[in-house]
């Protein structure tokens, strides 16, 4: 029982009721199966961490254009599919990771004109096939 | 006497059990029919089932079905009940389920009493600590 620590199953779809959410945080536990793609009308979200779960299937694509997403950090799971285009993402985007899945494709060039995200993005290439 | 009464009072008010009738729970289903589909509300198998079963007859603060925050109230124990191992759920709606969502640990409202934040990264669940 002591072993039995963290989040485990399935995010409700009816989590996108919560409309003036900002701040979905639910990184490091054991979420499984897909983001439900109603998440994608939390119009005021800007951070959202998935990291470190055992989600999967495709990422859907309204995620990366949730309207005021500054964070978006979905690394470490086991999505499949390809890494988003750069017509997908919120071009205020700060910070995001889709590092360590199981992505495929290249990362659109053109997100190296995102001020602050096109390092951090350069850096993690490597980490994706 | 006087005993006799304030221990049914106090058994009344704090049971476990609320039922109410069916009709009122109709009302409930009606409302929340706007978040969740009828068929998963009426899926005893489903977390909406029991999200909604907890509303109508355990909550503590036996809200109202006409209350503006019953909708908010049952997303939230719908989330706990998706992703809580069963334990973690009675424990936790145990705890925090006779104060209102805003004060649930992990969540966090604006001025507005509207839900902002939802945090339970790395959430360390407490059985161990409770029981």
């Amino acid at each position: 029982m002591l072993e039995n620590r963290g989040l485990a199953g399935k995010l409700p779809e009816e989590l996108s009721y919560l409309s003036s959410l900002k701040v979905l945080e639910l990184a490091q536990n054991k979420l499984t199966g897909q983001i439900p793609p109603e998440l994608g009308s939390l119009n005021n979200l800007e951070v959202l961490s998935l990291a470190d779960n055992f989600f999967d299937s495709t990422i859907p694509a309204n995620v990366f254009g949730l309207a005021s997403v500054e964070s978006l950090n979905l690394s470490n799971n086991k999505f499949t599919g390809q890494i988003p285009s750069f017509r997908s993402i919120n071009l205020n985007t700060k910070e995001l990771d889709v590092s360590s899945n199981l992505l495929t494709g290249n990362f659109p060039t053109a997100l190296n004109l995102f001020t602050n995200l096109g390092k951090e993005l350069t850096e993690r290439k490597q980490t994706l096939s | 006497m006087f005993l006799a009464f304030a221990i049914l009072t106090f058994w009344y008010t704090n049971g476990k059990s609320f039922s109410r009738s069916g009709e009122e729970s109709t009302l409930y289903e009606s409302r929340l029919s706007s978040i969740s589909s009828l068929e998963s509300l009426r899926d005893e198998s489903k977390p909406q089932n029991q999200a909604l079963d907890w509303i109508v007859n355990r909550d503590p603060l036996h809200l109202s079905f006409s209350n503006p925050s019953v909708q908010i109230r049952y997303v939230m124990t719908l989330f706990v009940m998706s992703t809580f191992p069963p334990l973690e759920t009675e424990n936790y709606l145990l705890m925090y389920g006779d104060m209102d969502v805003c004060d649930w640990t992990g969540v966090s409202c604006g001025s507005d009493g509207l839900i902002h934040e939802i945090s339970l990264g790395k959430y360390q669940l407490k059985s161990s600590n409770i029981l």
